[in-house]
């Protein structure tokens, strides 16, 4: 009997064995969804995804109906976006998905969500500013370059030395103002002759900056890890003169995430909640615009009407929330989205 | 399994043979050991297991001979173990007594140890493993060497050559006679791991070859063992590891050049006492740990060197043959330099353990036990710990037991001093763990079911500040309950044919309880990368000079973010050997075929990073061997 129970055991063992299963790799089955319908006014929330785990993703929300999707890039693509999602930004009707980990960009046509062409062979990028129709520059964190894309071939064409670390660009009249984290200055880079031709101090920490409506840069510096205070400042970008410096008092203060609004009027940027000022103010707000009640907001995006998208990472390895206001600060929805949401595109 | 009080007994005789027997006459039945009595439940790999594994690493030998988690980036790579749902950190492994995680990072990398150099791998489970030491919140692994004194010579040679670019050698030699032992080991073990594997980050998933993935390794054991009278043992024992490996990138991303090296030496000195009811065990150590990490492309390059001192004293009396008295004192110094701290950091530890171990006449026994340590002159929670045994039946071959013990994890020198980020104000991440087990055995049948509960408190996580920087924090409470199973059966088919079936279920079901964070979606949810379901078996075939061997694991599906909406499927991989031996006097040749992943499966553990599809290797392995009779 003990020997025919032995049998009967292997047995069973040996055709469990033999079932097959066809799911390879990372599974999501709430994220597919076969019939993705673009609409007009559709935000693309862009998330990071762990790093080294090629789990990067885009998801899908639309303001009108409150729909959500997950992965849509692979849902759209057939295959998953990568490692590391860094930024997404709009030109000339593509979106280019900059893929930091896997030194990609991935180009999608923003009527459909699929993939044009991909930029590849690029060190670690961060940031996509297109110059003119065939050309583009690509920040870097650790190549000590901008790389120079050609958009009719989507390939790398040459690169501008930096010396090190470039994150957010803004083209403004021909030139294009480059942030320089590691250091206390931007650069100012001739983008007919690629050359660059002017650095500006601001602050240690540069990271994000915007042009309002009266064609003034505007400059977020951290002020680096509790190394000094951190500093927005408000440059003439025919000048590069600094217009006025506006101090956190806070040394252990890391402003980040400039943002502008549609009419180029109300800056927004992150430092322990959502904080929002004029661009004709002369000093910073004192309490914050939205409070984020222990949270730690990682992401931010002002959408074409005004409302403000803001994500929270949770502990970065959950579906995180992105939490949607109006332009009076109040909670209009909120929802969950993929790993590590920290960028918005609005259509 | 806690039924294991013969094997034990047989085995404590072999290591040290020249007293062992007279003691054992004079203590009749008990335990006579000179390493502390963990409670079960505890699970003991012997040498007969880990020959077969002799050339691999102990991530490859606790994945196929047990249904523990070992969570691997691919053969060879970085692998580590998750035992009861706990993280892992929280497994503690010792080599003959002496603690070997990484200080720094808090665990180790399994794929560095290298099966050639223990001789038996012992599992503290849970409350069990507060006898080695604090931090094993989910168990502690033994990793002991021992001499047989009857040997007068034992060489081998052993050379595999498998798929991939697999070539492994090793040549051991132990020699001696009643007074003194050698052990030598040498190997070399090299693999390209340039395997097949599907692209699924690349549209219609062609099929590519694995990249910068080659391991080359060298080791060398030298242990000698020397027994001067009957009550006296010294030992020194020894290994060196020299490992280079390649780092391969997750699936779709570009090669970096990832490389690292692991440079470990490992010394210890060793006495043994044994005077009729009183053993004294003292054990010196020193290890030197280097690992250096290289990124060429982003220009990274890292290194990790600590060297540690630790002497661990061992104290058992026999007051009578029911009542022991175990008292163990610890004392050790990491001294750390990363290039990731900017500043030498050292750390001291001493600890004092004592355990009353109490027994009936009428099959029941129980023990108390408490342990105290300070680190860098801070006393930490005093770890209590209690168990409790019944017999069921007179020939002992039922008992129920059950076991808690508090106990915690100290942060690692990364957590407390990574630049920057170290955060030198996180608490100590506090376990409290109990268990039952039910277990029986016989000659041919044993078996064993241990449903277990354990809270960790203050679960060490890392999260980004407002800055950007990383900094660890004591985030959440995890709540793990689940099941062991384990069967072991010896079937005679014919006088010259057995098969040997040897089985494990766990069942873990390990949940965010609570946490820090405002609007955690992860409370209620199982814990990222702890499989609900493990399941393996182990059949082994002897068929006169044949030997066949089955081995198939199932690891149920993982999560993979904290809100379980992501997972990866579950995998089943199958090995097979087959072998044929010789034996012609003193000397035994064996040849054999071992087909790994025999269903050619498409898995990976981690994300992105693919396993090998089946796969083969040939061994032949020329043995020499003489005893002192």
């Amino acid at each position: 009997m003990s020997k025919l129970s032995s049998y009967i055991f292997i047995v069973l063992v040996l055709g469990f064995a033999s079932c097959k299963k066809q799911e390879i790799g990372p599974q999501c089955p709430t994220c597919v969804d076969e019939n993705i319908t673009v609409k007009y006014d559709d935000v693309l929330i862009g998330c990071e995804g762990n790093f080294g785990w090629a789990n990067a993703s885009i998801s899908l929300y639309n303001p009108t109906d409150n729909s959500t999707t997950n992965t849509v890039f692979q849902n759209i693509n057939g295959y998953a976006l990568g490692d590391v999602l860094q930024s997404m930004t709009e030109y000339n009707g593509k979106l280019f998905v900059v893929v930091n980990n896997s030194g990609n960009i991935e180009i999608l046509d923003t009527a459909t969500y699929q993939k044009t062409a991909t930029i590849s062979g690029l060190t670690s990028p961060r940031y996509f500013c297109g110059i003119t129709n065939s050309k583009a520059y690509v920040s870097d964190l650790f190549s000590n370059q901008i790389a120079i894309v050609d958009l009719g071939s989507n390939s790398v064409i040459g690169n501008i030395i930096t010396g090190g670390w470039t994150e957010e660009m803004l083209l403004v009249n021909d030139k294009v103002y480059v942030c320089r984290p590691d250091t206390n200055f931007i650069l100012q880079i001739n983008a007919t002759t690629n050359t660059i031709e002017d650095t500006i101090i601001v602050a240690k920490g540069p990271s994000s900056l915007v042009l309002d409506s009266e064609n003034n840069l505007w400059v977020l510096s951290s002020g680096g890890i509790n190394e000094e205070q951190g500093k927005l400042n408000q440059i003439d970008p025919s000048t590069n003169n600094i217009i006025q410096t506006m101090v956190f008092s806070d040394i252990s203060n890391s402003p980040n995430n400039l943002k502008i609004s549609p009419d180029g009027e109300t800056i927004y940027y992150l430092n322990n909640g959502v904080n929002q000022l004029s661009i004709y103010a002369s000093s910073l707000p004192s309490s914050s615009f939205i409070n984020q009640n222990g949270a730690l907001f990682y992401g931010l995006g002002i959408s074409p009407t005004n409302d403000i998208y803001v994500s929270d990472a949770v502990d970065y390895v959950q579906a995180g929330i992105v939490y949607r206001y109006d332009s009076t600060a109040s909670l209009i929805h909120q929802f969950l989205v993929g790993i590590i949401p920290q960028g918005f595109w609005f259509k | 399994m806690s039924a294991f009080r013969n094997t034990c007994l047989i085995f404590i005789c072999l290591i040290s043979s020249v007293n062992c027997f007279a003691q054992a006459d004079t203590l009749k039945q008990v335990e006579v050991t000179t390493t502390i009595t963990p409670a079960p439940p505890y699970k003991l790999i012997k040498l007969e297991n880990i020959e077969s594994h002799v050339t691999d690493n102990l991530a490859d030998l606790l994945s196929k001979q047990t249904p523990i988690y070992i969570k691997s980036s691919g053969p060879g790579g970085l692998s580590t173990i998750s035992i009861r749902g706990a993280g892992a950190s929280h497994t503690q492994l010792y080599w003959n007594g002496i603690s070997i995680n990484s200080p720094t990072l808090g665990q180790l990398d399994l794929a560095t140890l290298p099966v050639a150099f223990i001789d038996e791998a012992e599992i503290h489970l849970g409350a069990s493993s507060v006898v080695d030491g604090s931090g094993g919140l989910g168990g502690a692994i033994q990793l002991n060497t021992s001499a047989n004194y009857k040997n007068k010579l034992n060489a081998t040679f052993r050379k595999e050559l498998g798929s991939f670019g697999i070539d492994k050698t090793l040549f051991s030699i132990n020699a001696g006679n009643k007074k003194f032992q050698s052990k030598t080991s040498l190997f070399r073990n090299s693999s390209f791991n340039d395997f097949k594997y599907i692209d699924i980050s690349k549209e219609n998933s062609p099929i590519s070859e694995r990249e910068n993935a080659e391991i080359i390794q060298y080791g060398l054991k030298q242990e000698f063992y020397f027994a001067p009278n009957k009550e006296n043992h010294f030992a020194i024992k020894s290994n060196y590891l020299d490992s280079y490996r390649q780092i391969s990138s997750a699936i779709g991303l570009a090669t970096k050049g990832e490389h690292q090296t692991d440079k470990v030496l490992r010394l210890m000195g060793e006495w043994r006492n044994g005077k009729k009811k009183t053993f004294q065990h003292l054990r010196l150590a020193f290890v030197k740990d280097e690992l250096n990490y290289i990124d060429t492309s982003l220009s990274i390059n890292s290194l990790i060197r600590v060297d540690s001192y630790k002497a661990t004293y061992n104290f058992n009396h026999y007051f009578n043959y029911l009542l022991k008295l175990s008292a163990q004192v610890n004392a050790g110094a990491d001294i750390a330099n990363s290039t990731g701290f900017g500043a030498q950091h050292q750390q001291n530890r001493q600890s004092v353990f004592l355990q009353f171990e109490q027994k009936s006449n009428w099959g029941y026994q129980h023990n108390i036990a408490a342990r105290q340590e300070v680190i860098d002159g801070k006393l930490t929670p005093l770890i209590p710990t209690i168990g409790v045994k019944y017999f069921l039946t007179k020939k002992h071959h039922f008992a129920i037991n059950a076991n808690a013990a508090r106990n915690y994890k100290a942060p690692s020198l990364n957590e407390l001093y990574w630049n920057p980020g170290g955060n030198i104000d996180l608490l100590p991440e506090i376990g409290f763990t109990s268990e039952m087990g039910l277990t029986y055995k016989s000659r041919k049948l044993s078996f064993g079911i241990s449903p277990y509960y354990s809270l960790i408190n203050n679960w060490i996580q890392w999260l980004p500040q407002e800055s950007g920087i990383w900094i660890p924090i004591n985030v959440k409470q995890v709540e793990n309950k689940g099941i062991e199973l384990e069967i072991k059966k010896t079937v005679k088919i014919s006088n010259k044919s057995k098969l040997h079936l040897n089985s494990g279920y766990n069942y873990v079901n390990s949940i965010n309880k609570s946490s820090i964070l405002t609007s955690d979606n992860a409370i209620g949810r199982q814990l990222i990368y702890v499989p609900k379901h493990t399941f393996n078996i182990v059949m082994k075939l002897e068929l006169k000079k044949w030997s066949f061997a089955y081995k198939q694991t199932v690891t149920g599906k993982v999560f993979i973010d904290a809100t379980n909406t992501t997972y990866m499927p579950y995998y089943a991989p199958a090995d097979i050997n087959i072998s044929y031996s010789l034996k012609k006097d003193k000397k035994f040749t064996e040849i054999g075929l071992k087909v790994s992943n025999l269903y050619n499966e498409d898995y990976q553990i981690m994300t992105n990073r693919p396993m090998p599809g089946r796969w083969f290797l040939l061994f032949l392995k020329v043995n020499l061997n003489a005893t002192n009779e």
